[in-house]
């Protein structure tokens, strides 16, 4: 009896157990799955076949509702494969998917770019219009697991090769989704490159302005019907872009009838048709110097002037002399500038020592300013390039006279001061730099105050009185962005007479001034630099609101 | 927990035995057919009957009680997807004991493979459970076992882990292993002599504690798909187990413990029995379908007859296996087969067949297969698939034969250097040190591959990073201080101060930062003023800020945004553009909750900056969303802030939206500077002034006037298109504004072509417009063609006109043709230009050649009043020149 009551007892407790356990299962939903059931199925194959053991230790937790079948059953397979059997799975699974399997798909694909990237083209296949309406609730509605970017790339690169009209109205159609901007020019890109004319009016109303696309449909789009092509970049001007596509239709155009390329040109005046105009002009000149030579000496003399720039580039990449002695005989004043920075522009890009060597050459005026800028851009590597400035471009930078080296640096020093702060730093310190422009300098001194403040303020105190502070305080003013206690430690140090002192805090607070938390900053300050600092907030042109707020921190401590 | 009785019986039973109640349990070969039944509850049994065995001889051979268990589970899945292959069913212990074997042997390989750098200190992150030996025994006792036992050859410690684990019968080891009952006997008591004897006794009692629980039994039945009945699984089970002698019950036979059970025991029992039971339930209530699925499961089969059966009705299948019969599947065909499926003309099956074969070259023949797609026939995305693939299945063959690839292996190296460093890491350092520079700013395939090699071992990682030499040291040693930071940032700071001199600490402390802020955000933000900046102006969020924000928003953003709310000035807007992507895809999931939720945490402030670039950038589909909740919000600086920056975001990008927002302005002074703003930014601040009339046609009335206002303000020579149509525009503009519109059609269509601007000027009447628009155009002129624009001037008729033409010269040329300057101001006839010009050429000589502007003055046919005026000027001009 004993027994039974006890086996009773246990069993009574066991179910008791077992209900209690399926109660708090039901209570805590079907929405969380284990997100090691999950990486495990879209890892690669193989994963699972060296690792199986741990899998079958946990609880798995996989959703009460099953809105895919399908899905489950992949997840499944998946669990007990390897090697191209994995494969042969998810290709049935997405071969026989309906658009409803394709979330669940897609959270199972997760961590696996290839499989993610096959169904995702399967997805736009069947319905590019839900896969578009499931991104663009993804972030509400599924969570931030959801492969929103992957999905949204295979997205808009397929789709506007299949209906361009259709994703523009469905992006038309929807008012709020994120990332809109970024999905913006994939879908601009795709189009240029399957529908040049509704890419253009895409982006031109789009205001897609800044961003350049590839050019390789619009070349084919020129071939075919420049004129309309023409036409249709003219009425939908669109930044960046439509400078490229009226550059590239010019090339194309030159091929068949620059003739009537140029005349088109003339007949619109404006930017874009300059550059169609200039684009022609140095390909004919590149395939026929003597034809091209022919259309321009007829022109007139400010189609002439406008167009010789381009018309020499071209010539000066295989005979740069003879296009520097032409532009002399043939042009003065502001056209012969512009047309001598062309030619430089195109030696340089075949041999830029020598262009390098023929600014050298030439005697201090506006043309070798022009020159030497032209050369500099092309010898003065961008920063993404990777690249060092070569230490021969900067030896040829300090042989020029003051008016070309501060035109020169106009161009490059920016890109200059990215790439290698510290030798322009030595440069400008070891030339006069007496021409060069403020702004030049305060930018080195940012870029050389984000490495290294001290370095940044010891350069700058060997500047000019007026020029050191304008660029020492553009250096103070990093500095203490980045290490505020430090910065302004170092300037309380600073003797009372010293002029930095003042002048640095300055431009501090008219920085500090629109900074979200100002109010709190200032509240922080001595009562010297509270004075200070009263007397550039009330000269400054803020807000009403913020003005008084300010003064009145500063005024009530 | 006691032993209450010798277990040996209950827990091998390969002939069957009867129970007190007389119920007669099936044996080993009964069971064996049972399963081959596809009766799972039997397998569960043969679980039960001989898991201690399993376990003990995987924990034999890997010395390692956690892992013992994970191998005896493999060993039993096996065994249950091969138990129709058993052909001498009575033999099924000594059948599971070689499965055992083979599954810790295959699990010592891998284990080795992955722990090469630094065993001890690999992390456990398979299983967050407390790993079997912490449950039963303290951590030292474990300790000890472990490296006790390890020191024990194989010969002798099987038999002892295996003797203690079964319960102390020679029988079952003999059985187990394979030999005879007297072998076993003289190898337990060898291995007993090579133990000192203090440490038998501990082996002996935490071998007996640390056996496999129900809980793997559980497992197992789980794996099977054996839960369908769920009540009579458990129960069987628990009671299977409670007669095994596991941790969870005693080893007396299960009548017997009903029997001798006090009222206390039965209470606690009780108890354990109905806790353990809720997980159990949890997990049967939890996947119903998977249950389902599995009870409907064939009987165990080969892979490749489930394969076979699984795509019988696949078209899918059907072209794969043509593909295969016409080309076969050796290592020849793998390229014939690739370039049939290019020929394919539906895309779907393209890309599919395409992955489906890169998984089968590597299993066919990977080295050949990596040339073939090293060789640029394959994009880089099927690189990328056919390497981690081969990483997954054999990571040192696949990463020997990467390194002696030749040329294009530094692409697919770098792509796959964190996997590498997962899966072996010990070549993590040779790799780096052989790849050459990235191009790429943004690349941090090195440092995330030492991060990972540092998790896997610190002491080594440290130094292979601090060996290497070559474009990639920085980032390797940067690896290691982000993952040692993450929980030791003072030791990891010091060890980079101690560095050799030439290494950019700074940055590698930048990376400590990043680290530590994603384990313990708050302290990593105060320490982030350490380094200056870094980064790079004009690179987006690369400040040391920026960077440690990021990483610290994304292990806990709430924290975060306290601290920063907290600590005024630490960081200003570029180092907030950290906060961006989560503050984006917060705005993405739920913008208004979003903002409600951190404004009334007085959050708000300060993330403004990162919320205008989300507007602009991630969140830029969510304006009105948060432009509705906005609306209803009381107004101060943030909020008025923020409006600014949904209006001026939407004017860029989404003009539609942006004139709808036109009529929530109100109409007040500060309204209609919101307008004029947005008027700006419509026109991107000019640069797409041509689409003005397009907007104009769009336009609420209260925008149109700031609309062509700005538009004119805006007029550069690349956006004036055909000047025409602005000159037709000028009425447009109301009568107090249009002087300064004559002024900026003037200046943009001069520079482009001063003749016909100066022809239209003529056009204009009499009055200041035309003046200024003279002077305008004549000084473009001048700058760009000073011989033409001389001409032009010269042309005009004497007076009003000529004046100011020659007035517009001489200021023109003062800096670089000073003596033509000087002439066109003394042909001025109008006194009072002519003086503004005289002096103009005056003071720029004054500096370079104060003796000119003397002769100038002296030889001019000036009155005396204005030569006077005109020393004077160059006095105080030279003595200016002198003072600096």
């Amino acid at each position: 009896m004993k027994v039974l009551i006890n086996a009773l007892t246990i069993l009574m407790a066991a179910v008791l157990g077992l209900t209690v356990g399926l109660a708090w299962r039901a209570k805590s939903g079907s929405h969380s799955r284990s997100a090691d059931t999950r990486a495990r199925a879209s890892a690669p194959s193989g994963v699972l076949a060296t690792n199986p053991a741990p899998q079958v230790g946990k609880f798995r937790l996989t959703r009460a509702h099953d809105d895919s079948p399908l899905a489950t059953k992949l997840e499944q397979d998946l669990s007990m494969s390897s090697g191209v059997t994995r494969w042969l799975y998810w290709l049935e699974a997405i071969e026989k998917a309906a658009l409803t399997d394709f979330p669940r798909l897609a959270l199972l694909a997760r961590g696996n770019s290839t499989a993610t990237r096959l169904l995702a083209a399967r997805w736009v296949e069947l319905g590019p219009r839900h896969l578009f309406d499931t991104i663009v609730n993804a972030g509400s509605v599924l969570g931030r697991g959801f492969p929103v970017n992957e999905l949204a790339s295979v997205l808009f690169s397929e789709w506007p090769k299949q209906d361009p009209e259709g994703v523009v109205a469905a992006l038309r159609g929807t008012n709020s989704f994120g990332l809109r901007s970024n999905w913006r020019m994939d879908i601009a890109s795709a189009l240029i490159e399957s529908d040049p004319e509704c890419g253009l009016r895409f982006m031109s109303e789009g205001h897609l302005h800044n961003y350049g696309p590839r050019m390789n449909a619009v070349a084919k789009w020129a071939t075919r019907d420049p004129l309309h092509a023409a036409d249709v970049a003219l009425a939908n001007p669109a930044g960046y872009a439509s400078q490229f596509v009226m550059e590239t239709i010019g090339k194309e155009w030159a091929k068949t009838d620059p003739a009537r390329a140029l005349e088109f040109a003339s007949a619109h005046p404006g930017p874009l048709s300059s550059m169609l105009a200039g684009a022609t002009l140095k390909s004919w000149a590149a395939r026929s110097l003597n034809d091209a030579s022919d259309w321009l000496a007829a022109a007139d003399s400010a189609t002439r002037n406008r167009l010789s720039p381009a018309f020499v580039e071209a010539w000066a990449k295989h005979d740069a002399p003879a296009a520097l002695a032409w532009c002399d005989a043939n042009l003065s004043g502001n056209s012969q500038v512009q047309a001598i920075g062309g030619v430089l522009n195109g030696a340089a890009a075949s041999d830029i020592v020598g262009a390098a060597g023929l600014v050298s050459d030439m005697k201090p005026s506006a043309a070798r300013s022009e020159a030497a800028s032209a050369v500099a851009q092309k010898w003065f590597p961008n920063p993404y390039d990777g690249k060092a400035v070569p230490p021969e471009a900067i030896e040829w930078l300090a042989t020029l006279d003051a008016e070309s080296v501060k035109q020169a640096l106009e161009q490059i020093h920016f890109r200059w001061s990215e790439t290698e702060p510290k030798s322009m730093a030595a440069f400008l310190a070891s030339s006069s730099g007496a021409e060069v422009r403020d702004h030049v300098f305060s930018n080195l001194a940012k870029n050389l105050a984000r490495q290294d403040p001290a370095e940044a303020l010891e350069w700058a105190s060997r500047l000019s009185e007026e020029r050191g502070l304008a660029a020492g305080g553009t250096a103070f003013v990093e500095w203490r962005h980045s290490q505020p206690e430090a910065a302004m430690s170092w300037l309380r140090d600073l003797p009372a007479a010293d002029a930095r002192r003042d002048s640095f805090l300055r431009q501090a607070v008219q920085l500090l001034a629109y900074e979200p938390q100002a109010a709190d900053q200032l509240g922080a300050f001595s009562a010297s630099e509270r004075a200070t600092a009263l007397e550039v907030i009330t000269k400054m042109s803020l807000s009403v609101e913020r003005r008084a707020r300010l003064l009145e921190v500063l005024k009530g401590r | 927990m006691n032993h209450l009785g010798n277990s040996s019986d209950a827990a091998m039973n390969p002939a069957g035995t009867v129970g007190k109640e007389g119920k007669a349990s099936p044996s080993d070969a009964e069971l064996v057919q049972a399963c081959c039944r596809g009766d799972k509850r039997a397998f569960v049994e043969i679980v039960v009957r001989h898991q201690a065995m399993v376990c003990g001889i995987a924990l034999g051979i890997l010395g390692d009680f956690a892992a013992s268990e994970d191998a005896g589970q493999e060993a039993f899945l096996t065994a249950w997807r091969k138990i129709h292959e058993l052909r001498e069913p009575e033999r099924l212990r000594a059948w599971l004991g070689q499965i055992a074997r083979h599954a810790a042997l295959g699990h010592l390989r891998r284990t080795r493979g992955h722990d090469a750098v630094d065993l001890e200190q690999a992390p456990d992150v398979a299983d967050d459970a407390p790993a079997p030996d912490a449950v039963a025994a303290n951590e030292e006792e474990v300790a000890l076992v472990r490296e006790s036992l390890a020191k024990l050859p194989e010969t002798y410690r099987l038999p002892l882990v295996l003797f203690y684990r079964e319960h102390q019968s020679v029988r079952a080891v003999a059985e187990a292993l394979g030999v005879s009952e007297d072998a076993v006997k003289q190898r337990l008591a060898r291995g007993r002599e090579m133990l000192r004897e203090r440490m038998s006794g501990l082996i002996e009692n935490v071998l007996g504690r640390t056996g496999p629980t129900p809980i793997f039994t559980m497992a197992i039945a789980a794996a099977i798909g054996a839960l369908a009945a769920p009540a009579a699984v458990a129960g069987g089970v628990f009671t299977a187990a409670a007669a095994a002698g596991t941790t969870t019950s005693a080893s007396t036979p299960l009548a017997s413990l009903f029997t001798t059970m006090s009222a206390l025991k039965t209470l606690v029992i009780t108890a354990v029995v109905t806790v353990v039971c809720i997980p159990v339930g949890f997990y049967l209530r939890s996947d119903p379908e998977s249950v389902a699925r599995s009870s409907e499961g064939t009987l165990p089969a080969s892979a490749q007859q489930k394969i076979a059966g699984d795509f019988e009705t696949s078209a899918i299948f059907a072209e794969w296996k043509q593909l295969h019969d016409t080309y076969g599947t050796t290592s020849e065909a793998m390229p014939e087969i690739y370039q049939a499926i290019a020929g394919l003309k539906d895309p779907f099956r393209r890309r599919a067949f395409r992955a489906a074969l890169v998984a089968e070259w590597v299993q066919v023949d990977p080295t050949n297969g990596l040339v073939f797609f090293l060789d640029k026939r394959g994009d880089a995305a099927q690189r990328g698939q056919f390497f981690d693939e081969w990483l997954a299945r054999d990571a040192r063959a696949a990463v020997n034969t990467l390194l002696e690839s030749g040329m294009g292996w530094e692409g697919a190296a770098r792509d796959a250097l964190a996997e590498i460093a997962r899966r072996v890491p010990a070549r993590v350092p040779e790799i780096v040190s052989r790849l050459p520079k990235t191009d790429n700013y943004w690349d941090t395939s090195v440092r995330e591959a030492f991060a990972i090699v540092a998790g896997g071992g610190l002491a080594a990682a440290r130094a292979a990073a601090e060996a290497i030499q070559g474009p990639n040291r920085e980032q390797a040693l940067s690896g290691v201080a982000q993952e040692w930071a993450k929980s030791e940032l003072e030791a990891a700071i010091n060890w980079i101060k101690g560095l050799p001199e030439g290494t950019d600490r700074e940055e590698i402390i930048r990376a400590a930062l990043v680290g530590k802020a994603a384990t313990d955000p708050g302290a990593a933000l105060e320490k982030v003023g350490m380094v200056p900046a870094g980064g790079r102006q004009g690179y987006y969020a690369t400040t040391t800020g920026a960077r440690v924000l990021r990483a610290a928003a994304a292990a806990d953003f709430d924290s975060t945004v306290s601290w920063l709310a907290g600590h005024p000035g630490r960081f200003e807007s570029e180092d907030m553009m950290g906060l961006v992507s989560a503050i984006g895809e917060r705005l993405n999931a739920d913008a208004a909750g979003f903002l409600t939720q951190y404004a009334s945490a007085g959050y708000l402030s300060v993330m403004t900056p990162a919320i205008a670039n989300a507007l602009l950038n991630d969140a830029s589909g969510q304006r009105a969303a948060i432009w509705d909740w906005l609306k209803a919000q009381p107004t101060d600086e943030t909020i008025q802030s923020i409006q600014n920056n949904v209006l001026s975001s939407a004017s860029y990008q989404d003009s539609a939206l942006a004139l709808r927002l036109v009529a929530d302005l109100p109409p007040t002074a500060e309204g209609d500077a919101q307008v004029k703003s947005m008027a700006n930014s419509l026109l991107n601040n000019g640069s797409v002034v041509p689409r003005l009339d397009k907007l104009l046609e769009q336009a609420p009335e209260r925008l149109r006037q700031p609309l062509i206002e700005s538009a004119f303000e805006h007029l550069r020579p690349d956006t004036l298109e055909d000047p025409r149509t602005w000159v037709a525009r000028l009425p447009l503009l109301p009568e107090t504004a249009r002087a300064r519109g004559i002024q900026a059609i003037v200046g943009a269509w001069a520079e482009r072509s001063p003749e016909e601007t100066g022809a239209w000027v003529s056009t204009l009447p009499p009055g200041e417009s035309r003046d200024t628009a003279l002077g305008s155009v004549t000084s473009a002129w001048a700058t760009k063609d000073p011989a033409a624009a001389s001409a032009w001037v010269n042309s005009l008729s004497a007076g009003t006109d000529r004046d100011r033409g020659a007035q517009a010269l001489a200021f023109a040329f003062a800096d670089n043709r000073p003596q033509e300057a000087w002439d066109w101001a003394v042909s001025i006839r109008d006194e009072e230009r002519r003086m503004v010009a005289a002096k103009r050429a005056v003071l720029a000589v004054a500096p370079r050649d104060p003796t000119m502007a003397q002769q100038w003055i002296e030889s001019s046919a000036l009155d005396q009043e204005t030569k006077a005026k005109l020393q004077s000027a160059l006095e105080l001009a030279t003595r200016t020149s002198k003072l600096r």
